[in-house]
This record gives C-alpha cells, sequence and structure tokens, in this order.
C-alpha cells in the first residue's frame, strides 16, 4: 500500500501535470459552454449555447468534418495499400519510401498552398489538362462548396504518415503464407480480403483513427483550400469566437468536438480488443 | 508416354548462385517421385518452380503439353504444402483447411465433409477450433498436410511432410498420404532427406546433390546399383574403391584394389572406375581360423526367417541355421567354422 502510495507521488510531476491541464481546461470550456466565465456579458447558467449548436449551419459543419475526415483517413488508407504492393520488394523501395516521407515535414499550410496553386484557376494543372485538348475551359476545382482540394490536401499530407505505420506491418506478413494463399487458388482480391487485410486490420484501424482526428479537427487546410460554406467544425469555433465574440457557443463547439473524439477513440478501442481476441 | 510434368533444362539462380543447374525430369500421370538430396541442395526450389513461386532463368515446365512458364501460382491447379508450413495465422484449423476449398468454391457441406476427413487422416479431429499458435510444431504440420490435401488437384508437391512427426506417426500418415494419391491417382512430387521415407514410398527416387540430377530411378535400383559415388553414399552406406587394374583369371574378371583382388561380374570393369560394396552384404570371418570344416548339403527346409541345413562330413550329419537370404543348395560343398567359445563340453556321461 505504501509502496504504491509512493509509486503514485512519483508519477505526479508527470501525469499530474497532464491530469491537471486537461481536467482544468476541459471543466473550464465546459463551464463556459453552459455560461459560465462569460468574457463578453453576463455570466451565469444558460442553455442557450447548447441549444443554438444544433443549427443548420453547425451541421453543415458537423457532415463537412466527418466527411473531410472519412474521405481523408480512408482514401489515404487505400492509397497507402497500394502503394505498399506497388513498392514491395521493388527495386526503388527505399527511395520511394524517403520520397514519400516527404510531406511529413511539410507544415500543412504550406502543403495546402503549393496544391491549391496547382489546382487554381490558371495553375499548371488545367494549363496541362488544356494544352492536351482534354478540357476547353479551366476547371474551378476550388468552388463554392467543394471539399475536392481538402481532400488532396489532407490525403497528400497523410498518406505517407500511414504508409509509414502500415508499411512495416505489410512487409511482416510472410512471403511463404502469400505464396499458400495464392497456391490454394487465390487471385489478387482474395488474397487481399482474406489474408491481407485481416493480418493488418488492427494496425490499419490505428492508422485510420490517428488520421481521421486530425483531419476531423482540421483548421489550416480547410481554411486555406476548403470551400466558402460549410465552415470546418474548428473554422467554425474560431470564426464564433473571434469574429463573432460568441465565446460561449464556440466553447460549446469545442466540448462537441471532443465528445465525438472520445465517443470514436473508445468505439476504436472496443473494436481493437475485439480483433486480437 | 504422356507425361503429366515434364521439366527440360531448368535452371534457377539466386544472384550469382545457381542452386538448380540444368534439371530435367519427365513424371507420368500418377507417378509419385521423391527428390532425395542433402540440405540445401535445391529441392525446394525444384518445387517452388513448379508451382510458380519462382520463376525459371533458362529452361521450361510442361503440364502435359501445356506451357508453364508463365502461368501464374493461382491458375496451376497444383496444392503445396510448405517446409515451413505457411498455416494462415489468423484463421483457425478448420478455416485453414477449407480454404482451397472455398476458392475453388465447394460447398459448404462438401467443405465440413473434407475438414473432417483431412483431419482425421493426420489424426486431429476435434482441434477445429484451434489457431495455429495454439498448435504445437508437428500439429502445425499436420494441418499444413491436410490443407495441401484437402483439395484434390492434377498435381501435389511436398516439401518434407514429416520431418516434425514422431516415427509411429510418420509412417502411418506417410501410408494414409500414399493411399489417397493412389486413390486419385494424383502426380506427385515429394521432398524428403530421410531416405528409408523416400525407398518405401515413392515409385521413382530422384537422388540430388547441388541442384544436380545424381540419379533416378526406382527405390530398388537405386539402393541396388548406384552409378556413382554419391548416390551409394548417401542412400545408406557404402565402401567405394577405387580399381586400379584389372586381371582375368579362369574366365572371371578380378579388380585389383587397395584393400585387396575382387571379383567383379560386369562388363565394363576397367581401370580407373569404382567399385561400392554395401556393409551389410560383408561377411566377416576371424584370421586363423580353428573349427573350419566342410561337408556337402543334404538337406535344406525353409522355415521363414531362416533355413535349416543339412551338411554332412564323413558320413555324419550336422545341423545348421543360416539366414533366409543365405543362398544353399542341396548337393552343394560348403565350409563352415565353429567360434570356440560356442563348442559346449557335456560333463555327464
Ligand atoms: N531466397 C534465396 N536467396 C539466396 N539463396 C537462396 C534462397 N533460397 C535458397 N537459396 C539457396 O539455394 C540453395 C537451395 O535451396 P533450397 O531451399 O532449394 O534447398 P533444399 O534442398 O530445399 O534444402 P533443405 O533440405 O535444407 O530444405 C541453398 O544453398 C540456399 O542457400
Ligand atoms: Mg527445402
Amino acid at each position: 500500500m505504501k509502496k504504491r502510495l509512493k509509486t503514485y507521488l512519483f508519477l505526479l510531476p508527470g501525469i499530474g501535470y497532464i491530469l491537471f491541464f486537461l481536467v482544468v481546461i476541459i471543466g473550464f470550456m465546459t463551464m463556459q459552454s453552459f455560461g459560465f466565465f462569460n468574457y463578453t456579458g453576463k455570466s451565469g447558467f444558460t442553455l442557450q449555447y447548447w441549444n443554438s449548436l444544433f443549427s443548420r449551419r453547425l451541421l453543415d459543419s458537423f457532415i463537412f468534418s466527418l466527411k473531410v475526415g472519412a474521405v481523408s483517413s480512408f482514401g489515404s488508407l487505400i492509397i497507402t495499400y497500394l502503394l505498399s504492393f506497388a513498392i514491395k520488394g521493388s527495386y526503388f523501395q527505399k527511395t520511394i519510401l524517403s520520397i514519400y516521407k516527404v510531406p511529413i515535414f511539410i507544415p500543412a499550410l504550406v502543403g495546402s498552398f503549393l496544391i491549391i496553386n496547382m489546382f487554381d484557376y490558371s495553375g499548371i494543372v488545367n494549363f496541362i489538362l488544356q494544352s492536351l485538348h482534354i478540357i476547353q475551359e479551366p476547371i474551378r476545382f476550388r468552388s463554392q462548396n467543394s471539399a475536392f482540394l481538402v481532400y488532396l490536401v489532407q490525403i497528400w499530407k497523410n498518406m505517407p504518415f500511414q504508409l509509414l505505420i502500415m508499411y512495416p506491418a505489410i512487409q511482416s506478413i510472410r512471403k511463404d503464407i502469400l505464396d499458400a494463399g495464392r497456391n490454394l487458388g487465390a487471385g489478387r482480391l482474395r488474397l487481399f480480403t482474406e489474408i491481407i487485410f485481416p493480418l493488418t486490420l488492427s494496425t490499419s484501424l490505428i492508422a485510420v483513427i490517428l488520421v481521421f482526428i486530425g483531419t476531423f479537427g482540421d483548421f489550416a487546410v480547410s481554411s486555406t483550400a476548403g470551400p466558402i460554406y460549410p465552415f470546418s467544425l474548428s473554422r467554425l469555433m474560431n470564426y464564433t469566437a473571434y469574429n463573432q465574440q460568441n465565446w460561449g457557443l464556440s466553447a460549446a463547439i469545442a466540448v462537441f468536438m471532443i465528445i465525438v473524439i472520445t465517443a470514436l477513440v473508445s468505439a476504436y478501442s472496443y473494436l481493437q480488443q475485439k480483433i486480437v481476441k | 508416354m504422356a507425361t503429366a510434368i515434364s521439366i527440360r533444362n531448368l535452371v534457377k539462380k539466386y544472384g550469382d548462385f545457381t542452386a538448380v543447374d540444368h534439371f530435367s525430369i519427365d513424371i507420368a500421370p500418377g507417378e509419385f517421385v521423391t527428390l532425395l538430396g542433402s540440405s540445401g541442395c535445391g529441392k525446394t526450389t525444384v518445387l517452388r518452380t513448379i508451382a510458380g513461386f519462382l520463376e525459371a532463368d533458362e529452361g521450361e515446365i510442361y503440364f502435359g503439353d501445356r506451357f508453364m512458364n508463365n502461368v501464374p501460382p493461382e491458375k496451376r491447379d497444383i496444392s503445396m504444402m510448405f517446409q515451413s508450413y505457411a498455416l494462415f495465422p489468423h484463421k483457425t484449423v478448420e478455416n485453414n483447411v477449407n480454404f482451397g476449398l472455398r476458392m475453388h468454391g465447394a460447398s459448404k457441406e462438401e467443405q465440413s465433409q473434407k475438414v473432417e476427413q483431412g483431419l482425421e487422416m493426420v489424426h486431429l479431429s476435434g482441434l477445429n477450433n484451434r489457431k495455429p499458435q495454439e498448435l504445437s510444431g508437428g500439429q502445425q504440420q499436420r494441418v499444413a498436410l491436410a490443407r495441401a490435401m484437402a483439395v484434390t488437384p492434377q498435381v501435389l508437391l511436398f516439401d518434407e511432410p514429416l520431418s516434425n512427426l514422431d516415427a509411429k506417426l510418420r509412417e502411418t500418415v506417410r501410408m494414409e498420404i500414399r493411399a489417397i494419391q493412389r486413390k486419385y491417382k494424383i502426380t506427385t512430387v515429394y521432398v524428403t532427406h530421410d531416405q528409408e521415407e523416400a525407398l518405401s514410398i515413392s515409385d521413382r527416387v530422384v537422388v540430388m546433390n547441388s541442384g544436380h540430377i545424381m540419379q533416378q530411378g526406382t527405390p530398388e535400383e537405386i539402393y541396388k546399383n548406384p552409378k556413382n559415388a554419391f548416390t551409394a553414399c548417401f542412400i545408406g552406406k557404402s565402401n567405394v574403391l577405387q580399381v586400379e587394374s584389372v586381371f582375368c583369371k579362369e574366365g572371371k574378371s578380378f579388380a585389383k584394389t587397395a584393400v585387396g583382388e575382387i571379383e567383379v561380374d560386369s562388363p565394363d570393369l576397367k581401370p580407373g572406375v569404382s567399385i561400392s560394396v554395401r556393409p551389410e552384404d560383408i561377411v566377416v570371418h576371424p584370421l586363423n581360423q580353428t573349427n573350419v570344416l566342410s561337408g556337402r548339403v543334404s538337406n535344406v527346409v525353409f522355415l521363414g526367417r531362416y533355413k535349416q541345413v543339412s551338411v554332412t562330413s564323413n558320413g555324419t550329419e550336422m545341423l545348421v541355421e543360416v539366414d533366409k537370404d543365405v543362398e544353399v543348395a542341396e548337393g552343394m560343398e560348403i565350409t563352415y567354422t565353429i567360434p570356440v567359445s560356442c563348442v559346449n563340453l557335456l560333463k555327464e556321461e
């Protein structure tokens, strides 16, 4: 018992610090979302912010962020799988792997600008498509309400990160197991669904959830490459706080996002445990 | 004669190292061929090339008349049992065994029936729901065997399928493999280190050494008439003697060797060749023997494991037992010795 206590005391500077800030920050924000600690008016309990949370605008932002999270995480996962097979055992494996890591070191905002530039109305993509006579008029990739460029930037940015997680898992599947599958009559698709996918499922769940959390809460990319409407949740939160001075609603959005992510992570660990079993 | 598998001048290299060197063989439909050779001689490499996991650097592979070099493994209708077992770690024993059946679209009833049969054959009934990592090495090996045999392919390839089993199980499973192979007339290529296994199970044995075929033939041919020193010494044991010179005496040809002069009954005998003699065929007599007696065989009775021989010397009959394989016949003049230690003095009148 005494020993236990000692251990906890030793851990306190590290864990205590994290716990303290987690509890204080989340607690504070939750209080704010119920009308306390109001910067701009009278403080006091109110459900006003939570009520206005369920507006059309917020719902659209929520769906937008969910879509960005889902498309980016699953999209880059698919590309990661395809790429892993393409380079597995290939002569250029090392070179390709190191080149693909580059986007990890480029800040999202910079990457976003690079890609917007390419896909601009007068950007290089339109230029090439036009000079090849594939299109007559330049395409507006970044139109009023398309998230196309956001997906593109997010996949570009996150795919290498997923590859980094997934590649060793795929690499570690023994060749003779794949050979055995083919020997017993499995073509490429069955080989993937029967052997590769199940054997890498728990790793791919990690890869998906990590990218999902990052892209679901993204601010930078959707602010630059995103449509005019809807905003991503983070952008909406920022807008509510700074442009509308509505800190209560902003706090409610923040708490809402934390709840969504916590729910997702719990679902993930539940799944993970089931798979391990 | 039609061939099921025909391999012509197969060469397989790993980098600069030639693992299989101009390997050629024709295998008849339903034939059971065993590749026998020391570790690293290229047996697995040959199997993997037949199965299509390795590309031949040179040479052709035909199944019947069909050129197979560029046919992918899943389209070859071959089932292979891997030396490393290669079980699917995330699937149960049952789902490992029925994998091939599922890929070929077998019905649920057929699947479960074949799984039961297969597990029974390898003495693993009831372990359907275990995962491979919950099995012992020998059990895993048997699952791999059941998995490979659950489908009924044109060709079966076995890479040391019984290496991890105890002697008794090895023998029973070996017999069951052979029975199934005979029943469905499946052309089979079998790899083993174990010469007894090779001799007992095969229609034909192919002896390999560093990527080459040293000799091929029926088990009896290989054992009784090895063509080279490698085969003579690899299958069983042999004394190999260099023939220094050759001479004839009384119409018989003799070889002069390091240990002495030996009569050889072969038209190909010439100086420079070697002869081999199996240890079990050599009969030992002590030098300066006493009690060397001679007589004429007057009667021979075959009694299964031995023969009872009556030898008459100077009108007195002696009863002698000899091994069933010793060639004696009535009227033959023979000598026999009595070890001194075996002569017993009867003390009472
Ligand atoms: N992937 C590889 N890369 C390089 N060399 C290899 C490779 N696989 C096998 N070899 C070499 O090729 C030779 C033949 O290998 P193989 O596996 O066919 O032998 P084997 O006869 O099956 O031996 P064993 O009885 O030990 O299983 C060996 O000398 C081995 O070292
Ligand atoms: Mg081998």
